[in-house]
């Protein structure tokens, strides 16, 4: 009897007394959380990352500094050694990383929207899941997205399932324009990149190799990568001569790119589709058209 | 019948050869390009798995339903549903970009992507269907209507499967959409239909199969309820995406309607379903005639629906680039191709009719 009393009292205490913000939103986080957890895909958007990687490598580019000069793309191909395409065959053309260009407005009011775009290296990467043989991984100590060549067996669905548009496809033999241009390739390429199929699909790698390199130096001289040392990482953020590109560990609050991630300019592609990308864009803010 | 067999076999030569070409110099040599990756080889592997519903449709009235006028025919029907099994999987085979990989999907299966399905539930399915026939020929009655059983979950998720492939991609906004699994399954038993009354009166023509005009008009008969079953699953697709008018996906219904595809649309809706529904309908469906010239044109038909889903959302991707043009057009290693597994295909039949008894015995009612 007593019993029943003090729950009814307590009940009733808690009915008087309202919920404070503080605490209705605890509970609807967690109820939240929840419900976001118990969905099968994880879809869920700004929700954390269950294993968190130790590093996660992204990319910031400033549109407000990109002029359209493709530089980045030209570095990418050299270092790489991305075969070339004949203007015939621009719809085959391999670039890891490209500028989309859209155009719009009327006369004369016109204005060209400049859009870099490397490989978003997604933390949900739609092409990850849907490759059968699983020739595409995501890396999980630096949750890099990257590619087994050797196992590929070009099947294009990867292709169609990116949103971005990031990943190629060796339609044909690699061509590299003639004699002097295979001279001149680069003789440190990805070790499994020496040498080109046809028929296989490749993909931005935030220069992967490079990576590997300076985390092994680091790790010989024994200390922590720094942050201008990862600036230097990607071919394309090195050559960017409007310094619109940076490079770096979202892990760490202070490096460059966390600081412009959390600037009121940042945004992502796409970002409805729930992919999570690490590729943060940086808004052209006060251009009028 | 000589003549026709030396027309077959000189297009599957050549189509040999347009193989052969393509091995050597890669994808290049097709139509396919960057945002289109897909082209008519996906097209014609989603098309033959579709028309292998057929025969399990037909099989399944037979044995499990207890039509008796359906019986003798059904043999037929399993030898085509193995053959179109078959074809389907060649046609995968020339989309590979590395065919000396294949392999690969066996040694290192990742369950996660929907091709992998659809590899493992295809061969499921042809053993099924391979067993069907195995035992039609023993005449072990009781056991086949067992595996005729097993064989209707089967063949929902085989052609589901298929549709899942694409219907699952949020990449593509022409694709992804719920409707496309029973999209699939009722376009499947549509094309599986049209293709088995093919095969009959192919049959009766060049081969030596008496062929009962009564049975392939009653089969006729069923396209009434699929043609109109298939159009309102079309129509719910397209008005639930014109009215939300979401500009990714209604960029894509443009291109239908009005634009690159509009004559494969209009084509497949006129003269695959529309016209084929009233010949039925009307008193001409009851001929054998009529029942041939609707079996060509809604096959026809669902090899252009095939065409439109698979394609057009390429041509509208998220992210555009103004300085490249989008566009798909099928090389003459394509249409070789794609020839040749039609040649590949009837080849199969008049060889197999050679080898198995198509008819049922104890049919002479």
């Amino acid at each position: 009897m007593e019993e029943k009393n003090q729950m009814e009292e307590t009940i009733t205490a808690l009915e008087k007394k309202p919920l404070s913000r503080k605490e209705f939103l605890k509970i609807t986080a967690v109820a939240g959380t929840a419900l976001a957890v118990s969905n099968l895909p994880q879809t869920a958007t700004a929700m954390p990352v269950p294993n968190k990687p130790k590093h996660r490598y992204a990319m910031v580019i400033d549109l407000a500094r990109c002029v359209g000069c493709e530089a980045c793309t030209v570095a990418c191909k050299v270092e790489h050694n991305v075969p070339v395409a004949s203007p015939k065959e621009l719809a085959r053309r391999i670039e890891w990383t490209e500028v989309y260009f859209k155009e719009k407005g009327d006369y004369p009011y016109v204005k060209t929207d400049l859009n870099p775009r490397p490989c978003m290296h997604c933390e949900n990467p739609p092409c990850v899941g849907v490759c059968p043989v699983g020739a595409t991984y995501q890396d999980k100590d630096r949750g890099l997205v990257l590619q087994r060549y050797a196992r590929c067996i070009g099947c294009r669905y990867c292709t169609t399932a990116c949103p971005y548009g990031a990943r190629y496809f060796n339609w044909s033999k690699p061509d590299y324009g003639g004699k002097l241009r295979e001279a001149a390739l680069n003789p440190d390429p990805h070790p499994q990149l020496k040498k080109r199929y046809k028929g296989i699909v490749e993909k931005c790698t935030f220069c992967v190799e490079r990576l590997d390199r300076l985390e092994a130096k680091a790790e010989k001289e024994d200390r922590a990568i720094t942050d201008e040392e990862l600036h230097l990482v990607c071919t394309c953020v090195k050559t960017c001569m409007g310094r619109a590109r940076h490079f770096g560990d979202l892990n760490d609050p202070n490096s460059t790119v966390s600081k412009l991630a959390r600037s009121g300019r940042a945004f992502r592609l796409l970002e409805e589709l729930g992919t999570e990308p690490k590729v943060i864009y940086l808004k052209e803010a006060g251009n009028k058209t | 019948m000589k003549k026709l067999l030396t027309l077959l076999v000189a297009v599957m030569a050549f189509a040999f050869c347009a193989w052969v070409y393509q091995l050597q110099f890669g994808l290049g040599v097709t139509g396919m390009n960057k945002p289109v990756f897909w082209g008519v080889y996906i097209v014609s592997f989603v098309f033959f798995i579709g028309v292998s519903a057929g025969g399990i449709a037909v099989a399944s009235l037979s044995h499990l339903a207890g039509i008796e006028k359906f019986k003798p025919i059904s043999r037929v029907a399993e030898v085509v549903a193995i053959i179109s099994l078959i074809l389907a999987m060649t046609g995968i085979i020339f989309d590979l970009g590395r065919p000396d990989r294949l392999l690969n999907l066996f040694i290192y299966p990742q369950f996660s992507s929907p091709l992998i399905w659809d590899v493992f539930v295809i061969n499921i399915y042809l053993v099924l269907c391979v067993a069907m026939l195995y035992l039609s020929i023993k005449g072990k009655t009781k056991l086949l209507k067992t595996f005729a059983l097993i064989s209707i979950p089967a063949f929902v998720l085989v052609h589901s499967v298929t549709a899942w492939i694409f219907g699952l991609m949020k990449s593509q906004p022409g694709w992804h959409t719920t409707i496309l699994a029973p999209l699939f399954i009722a376009s499947a038993l549509v094309s599986g239909l049209a293709l088995i009354i093919l095969a009959l009166i192919f049959a009766s023509r060049f081969l030596d199969f008496d062929l009962d005009k009564e049975t392939v008009i009653n089969l006729g008969k069923y396209f009434k309820i699929l043609l109109p079953i298939l159009f309102y699953f079309l129509f719910s697709e397209f008005i639930t995406n014109a009215y939300a008018n979401i500009p990714s996906h209604t960029v894509v219904l443009r291109e239908l309607f009005f634009g690159k595809f509009a004559g494969i649309f209009w084509f497949d809706m006129v003269l695959g379903i529309i016209i084929p529904f009233f010949i039925i309908i009307s008193s001409s469906g009851k001929t054998l005639a009529g029942v041939g010239i609707v079996s060509v044109l809604s096959f026809l038909g669902v090899f252009a629906e095939r065409v439109n889903i698979v394609v057009p959302t390429f041509y509208h991707p998220f992210l555009t680039n103004d300085r490249i043009l989008y566009s798909y057009k099928p090389t003459w290693v394509e249409y070789a191709l794609v020839a040749g597994l039609f040649a590949f295909g009837t080849v199969l039949f008049i060889i197999a009719s050679k080898f198995i008894p198509l008819l049922e015995r104890g049919r002479g009612r």
